[in-house]
């Protein structure tokens, strides 16, 4: 596995589409943050203009939370690159024999290939503590939150990175693999909003299915071991089907 | 065991433990102020539910207001899985609207077998109260002494009463205007006597029926200025509590931009009425308070709050009046920690203990002071104590305080930049420089 995790992120690191797609994803969560705090701004100046007490503003969830949120969201933007090759253009190139002929499980690839995603996704979204850094220079950000809104954000990237490679094996085509990556990611994060006309029995169930309604907890620093599980839970099931679809499909040659 | 019966195996104990971790209501609040927790006494009450309550919030999605109540309807379930809720949106549910008597959004009922009770306001304390009142829904009483130019109820001036008998409304009591000049017996449905302030003396007839009232099992909040006369100290030494002479004054702990009179408490001394309060209140001219003789008058004298060892009571009040100034004086001056709270307590044939509660102020119950720091949860907290028996003992309401943030403009400008173009562009460069390097080296 460790082959494959090396082979996986010298490949990451050696693309110039990695470098891109890691630039917008910073400019976006930055530009999304210095949204949240200027509107955090804005309110604080007004609850100051106005008589009376100045209400329930406060920072972790006036801009941690959001902050977390938008990072998840962009998260799934980003994912379906990074898992749109990785099983999927081995197929189309005809190297996935090759590949499943070394002298590793196909268990073990899938693995490599998780974690260097998985890794990757964590490098890119590390910078932007810093911008959580210069916050607290100006009033103290609840490490308590910020601690909760990362460990979350590792676990629903684990969840998006599994469920992305599950697709890829799907498919012999990155495209597909990354639109369909796609559709799926935004359909389970935003499935929770059915649920106020699913009624009272589907739509608890929605809900709990839901990736925004899981993580909003995580990202304003609650951290329920429930929803912590449903991520952990979910990567290890997508990557464990991966691994039962890439024996249906016969690709392993028999050492 | 091949991948297709792991996978399914995989799939079946991981749903199982998703759903039972969900079931088991196991949070971590990972908040520096606990934000996702109870209020110690929220708690305690969700806990001792006789019997599980359904919760239903008719609030509709698009509603600002329903993720705040969510997550305050979710803090009660996390606590207690007898606590139970959901949110409906009424123009989706007319019918479970219709059933529950809703016509109004926002609106929370309560429901628990036959029993139902609506919320008559969002915060903690209002659904705190009504689960105590969903299983024992005798009113509580709460008469307030205008009597002897103490502050009314119904005063909404600067010095009046009119916001914290609000809160107390909200509290679930019933608060009444009292004339006790007019009418020496207190009335027996009396669970709390206020008297806030009073500026005339209370006459012998009137204390002596005070008395008879708290060692009957009765219960009296007694809030005085230091400018009272020795009438009513001579009233509460006969509950073991003895009034100084003087004005505190805590140079180390004065409200900043107030003056050398206005000391400021953040920590409260260990009592049922003071537990799990949190936040500063402040008392304008306060006298001090201590134990007048033990074992006279009451079985047992507490302090509530006590000022820290700087402070003194301050004996040259004209002087202090006129500059602002005080310089302590060995000889004439009494040196800190003072009180600034006590409680007593008194056995009753009834069986129902009889309870005082004296502050050496009344300035920080009027409408002026009392949105201030914590003053309405160390109200609302001393008339439960008083008020109410066993669960509620302690309950102090789960606020969090705000953290308005301005930016300047050049802060404003960091930001966008920083976040914007300085963060990926460094990404960017660092991409550029590894992969041309890459490149090169082949």
């Amino acid at each position: 596995m460790r082959t494959v995790l090396a082979r996986e992120l010298y490949e990451y690191f050696r693309s110039p589409t990695a470098y891109v797609v890691g630039a917008i994803y910073l400019l976006l969560a930055g530009y999304f943050f210095t949204t949240h705090l200027s509107a955090y701004h804005l309110i604080s100046f007004r609850s100051f203009s106005s008589l009376g007490p100045p209400g329930d503003l406060r920072i972790s969830l006036g801009i941690l939370r959001p902050f977390f949120e938008n990072l998840s969201f962009l998260g799934l933007l980003v994912v379906p690159f990074l898992t749109m090759r990785t099983i999927a253009e081995e197929k189309r190139s005809r190297s996935v024999e090759l590949l499943f002929s070394f002298p590793v499980s196909a268990r073990a690839v899938l693995h490599g290939k998780f974690l260097a995603a998985w890794i990757f996704l964590a490098v890119i979204t590390a910078p932007t503590l810093f911008l959580l850094i210069a916050l607290g220079t100006l009033a103290p950000a609840d490490p308590g939150v910020v601690l909760c809104g990362y460990l979350g954000l590792l676990a629903v990237g684990g969840a998006y990175v599994g469920i992305g490679i599950l697709i890829s094996c799907l498919t012999s085509s990155s495209l597909v693999a990354a639109v369909a990556t796609f559709g799926v990611l935004l359909l389970v994060w935003t499935i929770g909003w059915s649920s106020a006309i699913a009624g009272p029995t589907w739509g608890p169930l929605l809900q709990s299915i839901s990736f925004l309604d899981r993580y909003t907890g995580l990202a304003q620093g609650r951290l329920a071991w429930g929803d912590l599980a449903f991520f952990v839970v979910t990567g290890i099931l997508a990557l464990s089907w991966a691994d039962c679809v890439v024996h249906s499909t016969r690709w392993r040659v028999d050492r | 065991m091949t991948p297709l019966v792991r996978a399914m195996l995989l799939s079946i104990a991981g749903i199982a433990l998703v759903a039972f971790l969900d079931r088991s209501g196991g949070v971590l609040d990972l908040t520096r102020e606990s934000a996702h927790t109870l209020s110690v006494g929220s708690e305690r009450v969700v806990q001792a539910l006789p019997e599980p309550v359904d919760v239903i919030a008719f609030y509709r999605p698009d509603d600002p207001r329903t993720s705040r109540i969510e997550r305050l309807l979710q803090k009660y379930a996390d606590a207690s899985p007898s606590f139970r809720y959901r949110i409906i949106d009424p123009d989706l549910s007319p019918g479970e609207a219709a059933r529950y008597d809703v016509t109004v959004y926002g609106t929370i009922v309560l429901e628990s077998g036959p029993r139902r009770r609506t919320v008559p306001s969002r915060s903690e304390n209002a659904i705190t109260t009504a689960l105590l009142l969903l299983f024992d829904d005798r009113p509580r009483t709460v008469r307030v002494d205008e009597s002897y130019g103490g502050r009314g109820v119904s005063n909404t001036a600067d010095d009046g009463l009119s916001i914290a008998a609000e809160a107390m409304r909200t509290s679930g009591f019933r608060v009444e205007p009292f004339l006790m000049a007019a009418s020496p017996q207190v009335p027996v449905d009396t669970d709390v006597l206020v008297i806030a302030g009073p500026r005339i003396p209370i006459p012998r007839p009137a204390q002596d029926s005070l008395e008879s009232y708290v060692r009957a099992g009765g219960r009296l909040l007694l809030l005085f200025d230091p400018e009272t006369n020795g009438e009513t100290v001579a009233f509460v030494r006969r509950f073991g509590i003895d009034a100084g002479a003087g004005v505190v004054v805590d140079p180390g702990a004065a409200l900043y931009g107030g003056d050398m009179q206005t000391p400021v408490v953040a920590s409260y001394d260990l009592h049922d009425a003071t537990r799990g309060l949190a936040g500063a209140s402040v008392f304008p001219r306060a006298r001090a308070l201590s134990l007048f003789e033990r074992g006279r008058g009451a079985d047992e004298v507490r302090s509530l709050i006590t000022t820290g060892d700087d402070a003194w009571a301050e004996s040259d009040v004209a002087l202090l009046m006129k500059s602002g100034k005080a310089v302590f004086s060995e000889a004439a001056d009494v040196k800190g920690p003072l009180a600034l709270a006590m409680s007593a307590s008194v056995a009753s044939e009834s069986g129902k203990r009889g309870r005082v509660i004296v502050f050496g102020d009344s300035d920080w119950v009027s409408n002026r002071y009392f949105a201030q720091g914590a003053h309405a949860k160390l109200l609302l907290n001393a008339v439960k104590y008083l008020g109410w028996e066993g669960a509620a003992l302690g309950l102090a309401l789960g606020e969090t305080t705000s953290e308005p943030l301005l930016l300047s403009r050049p802060q404003g400008r960091f930001f966008f930049w920083f976040g914007s173009a300085v963060l990926p562009g460094i990404w960017a460069a660092l991409g550029f420089l590894f992969v041309s390097r890459w490149r090169r080296n082949g």
